[in-house]
């Protein structure tokens, strides 16, 4: 019997290895290594002079820093509330018992942009916003509108055009989320209040919303940490320009690392905004109280 | 039992698969394999397959082979990051601009050595480039295939329509800064809706005109000559003013339209009358045989005649897997591309071998030979291991400016500061 479990234990912990080994290689080593390498002058190529906290409090009066950080911030709060609130009504919406065929349809168009690349609806992005002979300034000009709208060229316009990419890109993952959440409310309680004679929208405000704050606890903490994560779309749509205006802090970081070879200076940045996320993580998992998050 | 033989088994399967492999090794009995990064698009790519079509034909100990490219903004990290993990190409593209900073970093062999055994003779490389890329240690780690300055290019269907050929059919324009202005005026009143000049106001070619005009009105370098602690040299007061010039063309005078995505195409398809870009741009444009243009140095709107230029160089980087087999291999390349660099200036560049400029096979291309003498007056970046890093700076500050959301007094400044920064 006790050989029987130790071969268990065996044959999962064989299981388990080749995952194991990868998780350490790509990811435990490297937090500890940016960690070493943030107190040190580390070139892309070698490990300089110890360096101490100089890099840390080097990044206080940083500018180029202190606008990244901002500008990353700023998407987070540009982006957050559509990503809720848009991926709730898809979810209503698509819940709606309005035949199976439309439901198919409405799911899949919802989530099918997440399955694009990056790249991909960077390049769709770029495509349809240029100015003179991109799709939405010709639909612009036959509405009516005279001139040309330059999309990437103005900061306001270009936050504007990286949210809405943003938004029509991801906002199927949160959907899903939702849309699982809303099948799982038990339908006795409709019943329920059916038979007390509430409206549609007393049922909406006292059960469905109620019953969907758990959730959306969840798909804020995980829209908030992935918003703070922003980088490719931005580095693609309009390499954070124009001049620095939509440039975030990872894209600071990896031109500091890999264009400037200073890649102490930019794994101090990237714990910078490691304890950033890891701070916002705990407030928010707190107030949310125990056993509430899953 | 036979569950753990099987997870063992798929375990076994598994660290293989992790293995490293050996890529691009030569074989026992095959020619031996030189692995060539390049950095190049379009025309040039395919004119520098050609060329090594051409030396794996020519002999049979080589073997010189160019994978997919990279795009440009990354080539250079893959490059640092591959050489200093070994695993690099034995051979590799870059501009001139950042040779000094790879040597710096300890990246590239000299060639001085396998060149002579080669027989190459670097001597008859221009004197101006051999000595940009000739470093600190007296050797040459980096051989130049030609240079490649900015010009400007009209197209002459559209100058025709707006009447401004001369009788001789040259471009009717008076080098002067109002002669510049007033030239592109009157092609806006015979042809308001052509485009006059397509510079797109982000990037590249509004620098490098920048450069041109700061140059041509006789500003200094950006940085003084030292390779790795130079200092800010930049001529503010000319900066601002070439800036201001710059800028006007954009907004006062409204000679260059604001946002414009695709010159190139714009020009092409004659709805542009003129551009200012790299000499590439001929190896592109003559091939559709009917469009008609006109290359030419830019004009000399100030006091002297100057322009952006910067040359494609190969190095051979320093690393254990790059043999001496393959080092005699990759200049044996250059001896090769050295003989032929009148094939590759039909991509559209001015070779930087002295003799192939002089050659019947160079001299009688059309186009170059109008642009050719500008080697002369080229500015290059000066040799620090800062110019590379320091042009996006310049880029990023002057993009500013044309956009109108800082003076040319206050983009100049920031320009300073961050300059400044990055050599601290």
């Amino acid at each position: 019997m006790k050989n029987q479990m130790w071969r268990n234990d065996l044959l999962a912990g064989m299981f388990l290895l080749p995952f194991f080994l990868i998780y350490v290689v790509f990811t435990i080593f490297p937090i500890f290594k940016g960690l070493q390498m943030s107190f040190y002058d580390w070139s892309l190529i070698e490990q300089g002079a110890f360096a101490g906290f100089s890099q840390y409090t080097a990044l206080f009066t940083d500018p180029g820093f202190w606008q990244s950080l901002w500008n990353t911030t700023l998407f987070v709060i540009l982006s957050t509330p559509g990503m809720i609130i848009l991926a709730l009504v898809l979810a209503l919406l698509a819940n709606i018992n309005a035949g199976p065929k439309l439901r198919t349809f409405l799911r899949g168009s919802y989530f099918i942009p997440s399955i694009l690349s990056v790249s991909v609806i960077s390049y769709i992005a770029i495509f349809m916003l240029q100015p003179y002979s991109g799709i939405v300034n010709n639909m612009l000009n036959t509405f009516g509108y005279e001139g040309q709208v330059y999309w990437l060229a103005n900061p306001a316009l270009a936050w504007l055009s990286i949210v809405g990419v943003t938004l029509w890109w991801t906002v199927g993952f949160n959907f899903i989320l939702f849309l699982t959440s809303l099948q799982n409310i038990p339908d006795m309680f409709y019943e329920a209040a059916e038979i007390d004679g509430a409206t549609r929208w007393q049922m909406f405000k006292n059960i469905t919303l109620p019953q969907l704050i758990p959730i959306s606890r969840v798909i804020f903490l995980l829209q908030v940490l992935a918003s703070f994560k922003v980088f490719a779309q931005i580095l693609l749509i309009t390499d954070g320009g124009p001049g620095k205006s939509t440039r975030p802090l990872i894209q600071y970081i990896y031109e500091m690392g890999f264009e400037q070879y200073d890649l102490g200076y930019a794994a101090a940045m990237s714990y910078v905004l490691f304890f950033i996320l890891l701070i916002f993580s705990v407030i928010q998992i707190r107030s949310g109280g125990q056993g509430r998050m899953i | 039992m036979k569950k753990t033989v099987f997870a063992g088994m798929v375990l076994l399967f598994t660290a293989a698969g992790c293995q490293s492999q050996d890529a691009g090794s030569s074989t026992e009995t095959g020619p031996v394999e030189v692995e060539m990064w390049s950095l190049f698009s379009g025309g040039d790519q395919a004119y520098m397959q050609s060329l090594i079509d051409g030396f794996n034909e020519s002999q049979k100990k080589y073997e010189v082979v160019m994978p997919a490219l990279s795009a440009a903004d990354d080539h250079y990290t893959k490059v640092v990051t591959s050489v200093a993990a070994n695993r690099g190409p034995d051979l590799a593209v870059a501009h001139a601009s950042i040779i000094p900073e790879f040597y710096n970093l300890g990246l590239t062999k000299p060639i001085d050595g396998p060149a002579e055994a080669a027989g190459l003779n670097l001597t008859e490389v221009n004197e101006n480039i051999l000595n940009r890329l000739t470093m600190k240690d007296g050797n040459v780690h980096s051989y130049p295939i030609d240079t490649h300055p900015t010009v400007m290019f009209f197209n002459k269907t559209v100058l025709d329509e707006a009447g401004l050929l001369t009788e001789s059919g040259e471009v009717d324009m008076k080098e002067t800064p109002e002669g510049f202005i007033d030239f592109y005026k009157r092609a806006q009143e015979a042809l308001p809706d052509t485009i006059p000049l397509a510079v797109p106001s982000v990037g590249y070619d509004a620098f490098t005109s920048w450069w041109a005009f700061y140059y041509q009105m006789g500003g200094t370098d950006i940085y003084s000559d030292d390779l790795q602690e130079p200092t800010v040299t930049l001529d503010t007061e000319t900066a601002v003013e070439a800036a201001e010039y710059m800028k006007s063309l954009f907004h006062e005078e409204g000679i260059i339209p604001k946002n414009i995505t695709d010159p190139y195409e714009q020009f092409q398809t004659d709805r542009a009358l003129s551009l200012m870009t790299g000499v590439w741009g001929t190896g592109i444009w003559e091939t559709d045989e009917s469009f008609e243009f006109i290359a030419q140095p830019i004009p000399t709107l100030f006091e002297e005649p100057a322009t952006y230029g910067d040359s494609h160089t190969l190095f051979i980087p320093e690393q254990k897997s790059t043999t001496d087999e393959k080092t005699a291999g990759a200049a044996a390349f250059m001896n090769y591309l050295h003989e032929n660099q009148a094939q590759w200036a039909k991509a559209g560049h001015i070779p930087a071998n002295d003799e192939a400029v002089a050659s019947e096979a160079f001299q009688e291309m059309p186009y170059r030979s109008d642009y050719a003498d500008v080697v002369e007056d080229v500015e290059q970046p000066s040799g620090t291991i800062y110019s590379n890093m320091s042009i996006d700076v310049m880029m990023r500050n002057l993009d500013e400016i044309w956009a109108g959301r800082v003076t040319p007094e206050e983009g100049i400044r920031s320009m300073e500061q961050e300059l400044d920064e990055l050599v601290k």
